[in-house]
């Protein structure tokens, strides 16, 4: 009962996730992402959290769109904007 | 074929193909070594990285990984007792008793001799046998192929574990959503539903990152995190952590015999290297001088285990590359890599792209060379820290990564939506008992099947019965049939030893 419970969680947290990364980009939405699931598997330590959502955020930065030259999702709202 | 052999060493000598062949035998070793993480989930992490690599440096990568994480497994095995991949579980017996004892270094160091050795001699085979057999192969038709085709979906009984039912029903699940697109011969489309993005099918990297990474995450989350086991810190004498050659040269029988039983096991398709690690570790009682000590932490144990699965991955690769038919989870998912790469395995591939085939041949040479050095690097340095590597900032970050993986290939967000679609349908598929690796199968040669059968109408006039004008095809009819009549009768009899236990 208590992992379907976690269960139905996660895969909300997911789907939400996806819609996030169309709606408000993929940086902003990782972000949320990574902090709220860390935090729900229970590390509480503050400096460990944002240390290694910085390291993947920067990483995958270089990773994709400065070696692979790929746009990651920015979002509907900022194309709105920035165009 | 020499031209080819040189074009071939040339082309994986460049530097960044070097590079790549190190990278993925390192996060093969990382991710294999880490209890959770398979080196099937390791493959389909790779694959997007891998994408926008020319086709030799991608497949050597991904081949290099895989290799790398049927040697990471056995490091938890060995230091924990907890498998990191499936196929190192039979090293847990003997490879746990030995780190119990305090002799963790010098069973990971025969692991690593052993897992090497294995992987050369499957190698050897590979190249030795598979442009042989290619060369038969190429003189088959449409219709011979589509039989080929047919027999090799026998092979799912192979890969469906407890529930044969459930296992055709993923399979035929698979070959439904392989028809998804538009209709190869005649255009039409077929099951879109009016949605544009699905007109060139559902995409194939969508459905490896969420069948093969995304269930096994949640399914490990969903449960209160805990240590996976408890690291072994105990540190023996000098001696307990050297090897010595007469330790090794002991093993060599056991690694032998293990690496021809990975091979010919690895060679039929539908069985992985989890199966032939343990019959390798069961044989390895009858060669051995010494067969009472094995179970109770002996280093041929060790040796076996890991020869048999790594000479599996060599075994494997011939009728994949020979004749386009995966023989394990992991083998289907290389070949997906190689699909997405637009090249399509099969005999055809030794006369299409000669080169490549030789390149990944030298690139397996050096991914060989590599995972020596990076394996005896690694008990030394980062080995138990792998074991107990943080899983609540690790599973998050690759389940990040799987969104940006499925994102990368064709930057468009319906990939994503398709990769967490199948993702969710991983996770209820485990829970009810339905696996997974016959979808991928079906999904991945149904397609290919339909192409040959419906050339094959075309050029016998929509006559099916033709088909017995082929002796290829009419060898392959009878395989199936053969197969069928096998997979039942085992059925027959597993039913019945069912209700005999209930009875007795």
């Amino acid at each position: 009962m208590e992992n379907k419970k976690r269960a139905a969680i996660i895969i909300s947290v997911l789907i939400a996730f996806l819609f996030a990364i169309d709606i408000i980009g993929f940086y902003i939405a990782v972000a949320g992402f990574l902090v709220g699931m860390i935090t729900y598997l229970g590390e509480r330590r503050t400096w460990v959290i944002s240390l290694s959502v910085v390291i993947f955020m920067v990483l995958s930065y270089l990773f994709f769109e400065q070696g692979l030259k790929l746009t990651l999702p920015r979002g509907i709202i900022f194309e709105f904007y920035l165009n | 074929m020499g031209a080819d052999v040189l074009a071939g060493i040339q082309l994986i000598a460049e530097w960044q193909n070097i590079f790549f062949i190190f990278s993925g035998v390192a996060i093969g070793i990382v991710l294999g070594a880490i209890p959770g993480l398979t080196a099937t989930m390791g493959i389909a992490l790779v694959i997007p990285i891998t994408f926008y690599m020319d086709p030799v440096a991608s497949i050597s990568m991904l081949i290099g990984a895989y290799k790398g994480g049927l040697y990471g497994g056995s490091i938890s095995a060995i230091m924990i007792g907890a498998p990191g991949t499936d196929s190192a579980s039979a090293t847990v017996l003997d490879g746990h008793a030995l780190a119990k004892q305090g002799k963790s270094a010098k069973a990971l160091k025969i692991a690593a001799y052993a897992s090497v050795i294995g992987d050369f001699l499957g190698m050897a085979a590979l190249v030795t046998m598979a442009p042989f057999i290619a060369r038969v192969a190429l003189r088959i038709g449409p219709g011979d192929f589509a039989m080929i085709i047919l027999f090799s979906l026998t092979i799912i009984a192979g890969v469906s574990g407890e529930s044969l039912t459930k296992g055709m029903l993923a399979c035929c699940f698979g070959l439904l959503l392989g028809t998804v697109g538009i209709d190869p011969i005649i255009g039409l489309r077929r099951l879109t539903f009016g949605v544009m993005e699905l007109d060139n099918g559902v995409s194939v990297m969508g459905l490896l990152i969420g069948l093969f990474a995304i269930p096994e995450i949640i399914l490990q989350m969903e449960s209160k995190i805990t240590a996976a086991g408890r690291l072994l810190v105990k540190e023996g004498s000098p001696e307990d952590r050297r090897l010595t050659w007469r330790e090794s040269k002991g093993c060599l029988r056991v690694i032998l015999l293990g690496s021809g039983i990975g091979i010919g096991i690895g060679a039929i398709p539908g069985i992985g290297p989890t199966v032939s690690a343990w019959m390798a570790y069961g044989q390895s009682k009858r060669v051995s001088k010494h067969p009472e000590k094995i179970g109770h932490g002996s280093l041929e144990g060790v040796a076996a285990a890991e020869a048999g699965n790594n000479a599996a991955c060599g075994g494997s690769l011939i009728p994949m590359l020979t004749l386009g038919v995966p023989g394990s989870i992991s083998v289907a998912i290389l070949m997906g890599a190689f699909i997405i790469q637009g090249i399509f395995p099969g005999p055809m591939i030794f006369k299409e792209h000669g080169p490549l085939v030789y390149a990944i041949f030298a690139g397996l040479v050096v991914s060989n060379i590599f995972l020596l050095g990076l394996a005896l690097l690694a008990i030394n340095t980062i080995a138990p820290y792998l074991c107990n590597a943080p899983k609540k900032i690790l599973f998050p970050i690759i389940l990040a990564c799987c969104y940006i993986g499925s994102f990368a290939v064709t930057t468009k967000i319906f990939d994503v939506k398709i990769m967490l679609a199948c993702g969710i349908l991983g996770y209820f598929m485990q829970k009810t008992g339905f696996p997974a690796a016959p979808l991928l199968i079906g999904f991945i040669l149904g397609p290919i099947g339909e192409q040959a059968i419906r050339q094959f109408m075309i050029i016998a006039e929509n006559d099916l019965m033709q088909i017995i004008y082929y002796p290829v095809a009419d060898v392959f009819i009878l395989l199936t049939i053969g197969s069928i009549i096998g997979i039942a009768r085992s059925e027959w009899k597993k039913s019945r030893q069912a209700a005999n236990r209930l009875n007795a």
